[in-house]
């Protein structure tokens, strides 16, 4: 079975991330969860780790809706970091929008592998570590 | 080359011409013309076309005049020349009687610089020879009196369809006239639709997107805590789990009420409006305000000379005010006391608000998708709520105004409302 080491959660909801956290702790599937409530924070520590490979996510979910900087302004930042990481990282949008409009713009980002529309249930979760 | 005469060369030339100004004084004549017509150069420059030609007073049927006028409006108005059918005018002898004659005339416009007509030219050809030959010949020729009448019957008719078509063609003028107004009309009609449409696909749009991002999010957050609760065995994690259950309803009680209010701003749109002093109404916004005013050390400029007044429903625009000097006191730079500057000014059919700071800005770049969005904030501050902007944006809408801003980062913003359709 997959597992990963640290696992970041980009998200302003704090109930959601207090779940969230919860469900995936509950697999055992993430040694580490590391959660920001917005954008930019995120980034943030991205560019801070960005040459320490064993800090450095393996996955992320990203929220879209958040303030300061959202999920989009995070992915245009995200890109340009890219390059720098030495290591592979998979990221999914994770939010409660069902509009179209959002799933369009998502398919946009090739480094975006899924929309996940909340909640995340653990089976999703696991099947997710599974595929990674 | 030698310079030609032109004044000689149009004297003489072999034809007919008057040249008249826009306002129908004949300023040129050709000598043929004032020969054929029996008047004198020297009496008729200067004068009206119409005091030099009147309608023959001993005719009653007599449209000369009338015809004439029409086809010269016609050139005009429409900047193109206007040939008449053979037209009955008759002529004034020096003797004041009247002589029958018959012309086919040609108006045509001759135009300046500017692309404005200087003056038209007015040709004739005199046909009543023509016409009165035609009728010796027949005469001498046709023993048959019946044969005579009818001729004599088609030359009325020819005259009188060729009145006909005239009528008809000024009749097809107006028609024309008429129509092209009733599309432009339609035009307009269908264009301030269109913007309508536009404005509330962009409402719905925003509306979709309040549903999906800013109701949803909490209905997950309750599905996924009642499902915890539910499994959970140990009850002081379950009472962990309810007290998040609270905050999660509340959440959605709060985002769900703003909705309902910003979709009564945007339904209620007969609220009326009265004549309101902003000073008066800033001064309520300024008492409202005032702990958080001292606290900041806050100082207020307000120069509201150059439009006092609005006309607005007066909850709006305590809202409106209310909302964007909360707003400047809230976002101030930890850095410098806040001054706040409120001013009015007019402008075509609108009076336009500025509430300008000098706090701590938005990034507009980063931010112009989400600036009046429900619930948006862009600071990390305890307060940030994003309730006022959103609900400010319906109320300026709902009367269809518009709200925008310029912002630095760091140095500040200044929020512009237009309250439209001012005829204060």
């Amino acid at each position: 079975m997959n597992s990963v080491k640290n696992l970041l959660l980009i998200d302003d909801d704090e109930i959601f991330t207090f779940m969230t956290k919860k469900i995936i702790e509950r697999t055992n599937l993430a040694e580490q969860i590391k959660i920001f409530e917005n954008g930019k924070d995120a980034i943030t520590f991205l560019e801070s780790v960005a040459h320490k490979t064993a800090l450095l996510p393996e996955i992320i979910f990203l929220d879209i809706s958040m303030p300061i900087l959202d999920g989009w302004g995070f992915l245009e930042e995200y890109i340009q970091l890219k390059p720098k990481f030495g290591k592979k990282i998979t990221l999914y949008i994770i939010s409660s929008s069902v509009s179209p409009r959002d799933h369009e713009r998502a398919k946009t980002y090739s480094d975006v592998s899924d929309f996940i529309i909340k909640p995340m249930s653990k089976e999703k979760f696991i099947d997710i570590i599974k595929n990674l | 080359m030698p310079k030609i005469d032109y004044q000689a060369v149009f004297n003489k030339v072999p034809g007919l011409y008057l040249i008249l100004l826009t306002d129908l004084t004949i300023v040129e004549v050709s000598e043929a013309y004032a020969k054929a017509t029996m008047t004198k150069r020297s009496e008729i420059i200067g004068k009206n076309l119409f005091e030099i030609f009147p309608d023959n007073p001993e005719d009653s049927t007599a449209d000369g005049v009338a015809n004439l006028r029409g086809s010269l409006n016609f050139v005009l108005r429409n900047k193109t020349a206007h040939t008449m059918a053979v037209q009955k005018y008759d002529i004034r002898k020096p003797n004041g009687k009247f002589e029958i004659r018959y012309w086919s005339p040609l108006n045509k416009p001759v135009f300046d610089s500017n692309n404005d007509i200087a003056y038209i030219i007015h040709r004739v050809e005199d046909v009543t020879d023509f016409i009165r030959l035609e009728d010796e010949r027949i005469q001498n020729q046709l023993l048959s009196s019946e044969l005579q009448v009818r001729l004599k019957e088609m030359e009325i008719e020819i005259i009188k369809r060729s009145r006909e078509i005239q009528q008809m063609n000024a009749q097809l003028e107006q028609k024309v006239t008429e129509r092209t107004n009733h599309l432009k009309e339609a035009n307009e009609t269908i264009k301030k639709n269109i913007a309508i449409l536009t404005t509330q696909k962009k409402q719905l749009e925003d509306f979709c997107n309040i549903i999906s991002h800013n109701l949803r999010a909490p209905l997950v957050n309750i599905s996924m805590l009642v499902e915890m609760i539910a499994e959970d065995s140990d009850e002081e994690e379950k009472r962990g789990l309810v007290e998040k259950l609270n905050i999660a309803s509340q959440n959605l009680n709060e985002v769900f009420n703003e909705l309902v209010e910003s979709i009564q701003i945007s339904q209620d749109t007969e609220i009326p409006s009265k004549k309101l002093a902003l000073e008066t109404y800033l001064q309520k916004t300024i008492s409202g305000l005032q702990g958080q005013i001292n606290k900041t050390k806050a100082t207020i400029e307000v120069h509201f000379d150059l439009a006092p007044h609005v006309h607005y429903p007066p909850k709006y625009l305590y809202s409106i005010l209310h909302n964007l000097v909360s707003n400047s006191l809230k976002y101030h730079s930890p850095n410098r006391e806040p001054i706040i500057k409120i001013t009015s000014k007019k402008t075509a059919n609108s009076i336009i608000l500025a509430v300008s700071d000098n706090g701590l800005g938005i990034d507009l770049k980063k931010n112009k998708d989400n600036l009046f969005k429900i619930r948006k904030v862009f600071h990390s501050h305890p307060d940030a709520k994003g309730f006022g902007l959103f609900i400010t944006k319906s109320q300026v809408e709902a009367m269809n105004g518009k709200i925008w801003l310029e912002s630095t980062p760091d140095v500040g913003t200044t929020f512009f409302v237009e309250f439209k359709n001012q005829k204060i």
